[in-house]
């Protein structure tokens, strides 16, 4: 029998071999909620999967989310697996390099591994404070910088929706494609990800060109699109249950170079008339020299020397955390500026007010101004930042005087959230689907002192360029070398649009508002020899005087003049003074230009 | 985690621990491999969907099997000849049959309850109490199947050796 036994297994694997496939977990998964889907290639099951999206989408509700479940696996548990040691280790020699890095013992949880366009992608999660933070690392693709973003966890707990992105569009590696006019390679591959609640057993990114299926695991989701066309931008996601209930959640899109997408319409709701007006305000605990918060030492904002004292001495300065549970925290400083530092931008000596916000992830960034102009108008300053364009999520944050209490912020989704105040500093992540917001200040007797309103800094409202209609309409060379590259094109509304590109400068670009307003010579002359701005709109001409007795005309190009100086006209000090025409030739305006 | 996140958990698991046995036996009855990988995603897409319908103690692997069986049993239904694998062999060059091709015969040949539970032992590597739990007879009835599965075979390798 034994013999047999033998014998029949050694023909019988020769009959079936073992198969060496090692499956495909997520077309399972996708199978779940669609059934009697045949299997066939990847790309084809991608392609059936596009077929069929949009079908029974539902709208997003709490009636979702709780048939799906929650985000209770990455609010009280810890998805996934330990990351390896090397993982680990290398997160941890990046954060010590960071400055506003994440705390001493942050774990990463492994979520999602794949391989794609020639890189092998890990998504981590960990939560640090009171957020939730991904983090992608890309071997093999370069650049491919690991990139990391976050969300509060206070969009998990309100979550009505199974899916929370984190961070979309994220491009590694460059194409080997011939840059198209503007200079950009579409990257090898695009990242997005997010979490997903328990339950959610499908995720599908809608790019515009067809759905993209999303590997989904450990409460997260990672899609990777390889060689993806330039521009490629994720508009929305589809999350599908296990009982193939598909719910459709927003993405904010990202913009691309200079290229952003419109705003969200509409606005916040919230007070619009302030009840009592605040001027010269104050943070009295600061410049009494009380020791709130931490110092600069004990916050770790000394490790390559505080930005503020490039140029100044610190008088004094302490580092608050506004959330007690978050990880945002700002420095508040009194610098003695002798001279202009180095990076910072006050130009004014003498004591001055600075501040420094330090946020996740990497989010560092600061400002100087004389003491005096702190709160003249306004009892409360505030910014809306954030780090990688793709990111969902934007920080609000900012400073308010002693009159103000306490602060609200209105969402456009009709949400309505305390701002966490502490020592006048405040900072709070914003999901950017949910811009316009309305921040509003009241003092201790509920009176709004306060209004601001905003829109997602990585959106612009008004007129935008008709896309792909962008056009080079003239290009200089400076005395310097430097090459000037202007492109106009076709606006949405109004006068149109432009670009400029100046080597070793970057890039800018806008579009002209319907009415212009500001001076109607608004030029700017560079110390390369590059003369540039928009005119208002009846300045048909502009001439140019140089101080070497020289003159040129020029004309507006698509409303933008361009033009560059010659090499004597440099030397011999420039630009002296424009003269501003309009189609009879008559002179409309003038504008001097200091040495 | 939830009791439903660990289910699924569980199943994917099983999945990535066990895919090329399960495989292996979609396609030893299906006689396709293209079917037998259908037949086993389709399985376990089956189990993801009535995941909630398990109890706690219901063992999973059992079930799981038990799906892509009969997966594996409806598409081999649904094909009108006898599979690839297991058709009829061809007589080789100096006119013996080869000993594969007698034995894929003689397995194509078999009860169907005896072929599975072959399948299911060699391909699988179930024990009895498994491939019971699989078929849904008793331990002693696996044991009886197997034994006349295997006098049919040896018959067929002692026939083709002679």
């Amino acid at each position: 029998m034994i013999e047999l036994d033998e014998r029949l297994r050694t023909e019988l694997d020769l009959l079936v071999p073992l198969p060496d496939d090692l499956g495909e977990w997520e077309d399972v998964l996708r199978r779940a909620v669609s059934p009697r889907r045949r299997r066939r290639r990847a790309l084809v099951l991608a392609l059936t999967v596009a077929a069929v999206v949009g079908l029974a989408v539902s709208p997003v509700g709490g009636a979702i989310a709780r048939q799906v479940g929650d985000f209770s696996a990455w609010l009280t548990g810890d998805p996934g697996e330990p990351a390896s040691a090397e993982d680990q280790r290398a997160f941890e020699e990046s954060n010590a390099r960071s400055w506003a890095g994440f705390p001493e013992g942050t774990k990463l949880r492994r979520l999602i591994s794949t391989e794609a366009a020639g890189g092998s992608f890990e998504l981590f999660g960990f939560r640090t404070g009171d957020s939730l933070c991904l983090r992608l690392t890309v071997e093999g693709l370069k650049p491919g910088a690991p990139a990391t973003s976050c969300a509060p966890l206070r969009e998990l707990r309100a979550a009505d929706s199974p899916a929370v992105v984190v961070l979309v569009d994220y491009g590694v590696g460059r194409q080997n494609v011939q840059p198209n006019e503007d200079g950009y390679v579409p990257p090898q591959a695009s990242a997005s990800f997010g979490v997903v609640a328990d339950g959610v057993v499908a995720v599908e990114l809608e790019t515009g060109e067809g759905p993209a299926p999303a590997l989904v695991a450990n409460n997260a989701f990672l899609a990777v699109t390889p060689n993806p066309p330039l521009r490629l931008r994720s508009q929305s996601l589809v999350a599908q249950s296990a009982d193939g209930e598909r719910t459709e959640v927003p993405i904010a899109e990202s913009p691309f170079g200079n290229s952003f997408p419109a705003a969200n319409p509409g606005e916040a709701p919230g007070p619009t008339e302030i009840d009592r007006r605040v001027d010269r305000g104050t943070i009295g605990w600061l410049f009494r020299r009380e020791p709130r918060g931490q110092s600069l030492a004990e916050a770790g904002f000394d490790r390559w020397g505080f930005p503020f004292t490039r140029g100044g001495d610190v008088l004094f300065a302490r580092v608050v955390k506004p959330d007690p549970v978050g990880h945002a925290r700002v420095a508040l400083g009194l610098v003695d500026v002798q001279r202009d530092p180095a990076w910072m931008l006050p130009r004014p000596t003498g004591e001055q007010f600075c501040s420094i916000l330090s946020a996740l992830p990497d989010v560092t960034l600061g400002s100087c101004g004389p003491v005096g102009s702190l709160f003249a108008h306004k009892p409360v300053t505030f910014s809306v930042s954030g780090s990688l364009g793709g990111s969902q999520y934007q920080v609000l944050h900012g400073l308010a005087s002693d009159d103000v209490a306490r602060l609200e912020v209105y969402l456009a989704t009709g949400e309505r959230l305390a701002v966490p105040l502490t020592d006048n500093v405040f900072a709070m992540e914003i999901a950017r689907t949910k811009f316009p917001i309305r921040l509003v200040g009241y003092d201790a007797d509920g009176r709004v002192v306060a209004i601001w309103t905003a829109s997602d800094p990585l959106t612009r409202s008004g007129p935008r360029p008709v896309e792909g209609e962008m056009r080079v309409a003239k290009r200089v060379v400076t005395p310097t070398g430097q090459v000037a590259t202007l492109r106009t094109g076709p606006a949405t509304e109004g006068r149109g649009c432009w670009e400029l590109r100046r080597s070793g400068e970057g890039e800018g670009g806008g579009c002209h508002q319907l009415e212009h307003t500001g001076p109607p010579l608004p030029l700017n002359a560079s110390t390369s020899g590059l003369v540039f701005g928009t005119p208002a709109p009846e300045i048909a001409a502009v001439e140019l005087r140089f101080r070497n007795g020289e003159r040129v005309r020029t004309e507006p190009v698509g409303g933008v003049v361009l033009h560059a100086l010659t090499a004597a006209q440099l030397e011999s000090g420039g630009l002296e003074l424009a003269i501003g025409l309009d189609d009879d030739g008559d002179e409309v305006a003038r504008q001097r230009f200091e040495r | 985690m939830s009791s439903d996140a660990r289910r699924l958990a569980e199943i994917e698991r099983l999945y990535r621990a066990r895919f090329p046995h399960f495989v292996r036996v979609a396609w030893a009855v299906t006689g396709d491999r293209e079917q037998a990988l259908d037949a086993v995603q389709e399985a376990f897409a089956g189990a993801i969907r009535s995941r909630r319908s398990l109890r706690r103690d219901d063992a999973l692997e059992p079930w799981v099997w038990r799906a892509v069986v009969n997966a594996s049993r409806d598409r081999r239904r649904a094909q009108p000849e006898l599979p690839e694998v297991f058709a009829e062999p061809e007589a080789s060059s100096n006119g013996r049959v080869e000993v594969s091709g007698a034995l894929r015969l003689a397995i194509a040949e078999l009860p169907e309850r005896q072929r599975l539970a072959v399948f299911l032992r060699y391909y699988a590597d179930l024990d009895y109490r498994g491939i019971a739990d699989v078929l849904g007879i008793e331990t002693g009835t696996v044991s009886a199947t197997l034994n006349a599965a295997h006098r049919s075979l040896r018959q067929t390798l002692q026939e083709v050796e002679r």
